[in-house]
């Protein structure tokens, strides 16, 4: 995470123009002194090991700096942000599970027969999608075509507004399914490769020697197993989610992280761009190590090491 | 089967595409008193704002995607083969080293990173002002991005080969023999790496192209007037109110294409 965040900062250092280039250009009345000073106040012109160390010194207590986009301080944007890709990241999660695993447990329950090979070529068309279009395609069947839904538009959904839940559910639909698709194929992949894998286990003999139907065996003792490796894969998708709705964000015009840190970086907003990426890299590690714990909690067998 | 169906689209895909400076019209002639007509005989899939001919730009942009897919995995394959091999003949601290920065890149949020690196300044990092802004250039940067933050899946796998070869008898006994490091490496390793190095940088284009794609698309990456799949969305995404059958054809040949490398990739891993 440190040496992370000393990679972020180098990089926003080469970053297109610096924050008082962008001021001269704005003012032509500051005088060649002014900006001397200005520099000075900035900390630029000073190596970067020092200003590195003063930003995390800020950053521990709390201080994330001001955005000069947005003329506010950096917390106030990133949070409502961060709640707002989390909402979206949560909705497409929740479809890709309702759809992947249905469709995994019906196509590894009998591998070869022809729902097996119908749904593996779905996942294959999923996986296949390029998301910007998916979510373009979407907006012209539901909202130019069909005119059902809204294309963009979300505000605020954490403050009281006119619209009501119904229709913030209607300003989250297309974008949950747009970044929902790709994570229902990989769970269909995943949760029938592993339906497969455990189905040579000899629990699965016993049980059926025992004389349970075999929609039985499959519900209570296949399914139960074959989920644990997919619950891992989920908890790294929650992370890639919430790094990976930058281009859905963008494309639907959602408030969330994503869509705030392109914005940062084409506008070099330095501080609100640092912020941004260092949070969701902190949420990519977060998720990484969350999937190793709940590993660890599910199967009994794998100590975590 | 898989891998014949897959191949007949890749040939379907590639052929007119390599062939377009001969088939088809001029990508880049410009007509404003013929804009954003619908597909007619002339215009076989209508033209964009510009009034250029929209299956010619396709075909001009999927010259452009297809070569940055395939250089770029070449490029990710060279780079993720020399630190696997390297990695797993050292062994040791220097393969653990290797292999924490493997997992480091896994770790990180791909798409921002891809941005910030796209978006830097090539003029602060000393590049010559002629060479950044010549048109060769965005393209260029592109490849060596994607391919950097590309190469993490084959040293993975390059290295877990390398380690089960160097237990192997035929690889011990050249050892036994003091045959010279560097020619053990090339004549007893490396042709046992290749065919998985060949299969996995052959998969790892799909998701190129998806990233290419989803670059250009922000405006980061291939930037007209040169089109790419990714950057024609782009425009496309401007008209879907008025046009929307503009965003249509790029999307689906960059998915037919990612949806065939796939295939052939699943494929070839069943042989």
């Amino acid at each position: 995470m440190a040496v992370m965040s000393v990679v972020v900062f180098m990089l926003m250092g080469a970053m297109p123009g610096d924050p008082i280039d962008l001021m001269i250009s704005g003012n032509p009345h500051l005088t060649p002194a002014d900006v001397v000073r200005l520099k000075e106040l900035y900390g630029i012109g000073r190596p970067w090991p020092i200003r590195w160390w003063d930003w995390v010194g800020q950053l521990v207590q709390g201080q994330l700096g001001y955005s000069r986009l947005f003329a506010r301080e950096v917390g106030w944007i990133v949070l409502p942000a961060l709640g707002h890709t989390a909402l979206l990241a949560a909705a497409a999660m929740l479809m890709a599970l309702g759809i992947g695993l249905p469709l995994g447990i019906i196509a590894g329950a009998k591998p070869g027969s022809l729902w097996d090979r119908a749904i593996a070529a779905l996942s294959y068309l999923m996986l296949s999608l390029p998301t910007f279009w998916l979510g373009l395609m979407l907006i012209a069947l539901f909202s130019v075509w069909l005119d059902w839904l809204p294309a963009s538009g979300s505000t605020d959904l954490l403050s009281p507004h006119e619209g009501g839940l119904a229709d913030r559910l209607r300003h989250l639909l297309l974008p949950a399914a747009t970044l929902g698709v790709g994570g229902a194929g990989q769970y269909i992949r995943h949760m029938r490769a592993a339906m497969i894998a455990q189905s040579q286990e000899p629990y699965l003999r016993t049980a059926r020697a025992k004389g349970c139907s075999p929609w039985r065996v499959i519900v209570t003792h296949l399914v139960r197993n074959a989920l644990l490796p997919v619950v891992t894969i989920a908890a790294l998708e929650a992370g890639a989610l919430m790094s990976g709705a930058l281009v859905t964000e963008t494309v639907f015009a959602w408030p969330g992280l994503g869509r705030l840190s392109y914005e940062a970086i084409m506008g070099n907003d330095y501080n609100l761009a640092l912020s941004a990426l260092l949070l969701a890299t902190l949420l990519t590690v977060l998720a990484s190590a969350l999937a190793d714990l709940a590993y660890g909690l599910l199967d009994p067998r794998i100590k975590s090491s | 089967m898989k891998v014949k169906i897959a191949l007949a689209l890749l040939v379907l895909i590639a052929l007119p595409v390599l062939l377009s400076p001969w088939l088809a019209q001029d990508p880049s002639a410009i007509d404003l008193a013929g804009r954003l007509i619908a597909p007619s005989a002339a215009h076989w899939l209508g033209s964009d704002e510009l009034g250029r001919d929209e299956l010619a730009r396709l075909l001009a942009g999927g010259r452009v995607s297809l070569a940055v897919a395939v250089i770029t995995s070449a490029l990710a394959a060279v780079l993720g083969g020399l630190i696997g091999l390297a990695s797993g003949w050292w062994g040791g601290w220097k393969d653990a080293a290797l292999m924490r920065l493997t997992d480091g890149i896994i770790a990180l949020p791909l798409l921002p990173l891809l941005i910030v690196l796209a978006a830097l300044d090539p003029l602060r990092l000393g590049v010559p002002v002629q060479l950044a802004t010549s048109e060769g250039f965005a393209i260029a940067r592109l490849i060596v991005i994607i391919a950097l933050v590309g190469w993490t899946t084959i040293a993975r796998l390059v290295r877990a080969q390398t380690l089960s070869l160097k237990a192997r008898d035929h690889v011990r006994a050249a050892i036994a023999l003091g045959v010279s490091p560097v020619r053990l490496v090339i004549r007893h390793i490396l042709p046992y790496v290749t065919s998985p190095l060949l299969v996995a940088a052959t998969t790892s284009m799909g998701g190129i192209i998806l990233t290419e794609s989803a670059l250009s698309f922000l405006g980061l990456g291939v930037r007209p007037p040169v089109a790419s799949w990714g950057n024609m969305l782009s425009g496309a995404m401007d008209l879907v109110w008025s046009a929307p059958l503009l965003a249509l054809w790029p999307g689906i040949a960059i998915f037919l294409t990612v949806f065939a490398i796939s295939l052939l990739g699943d494929g070839l891993n069943e042989i």
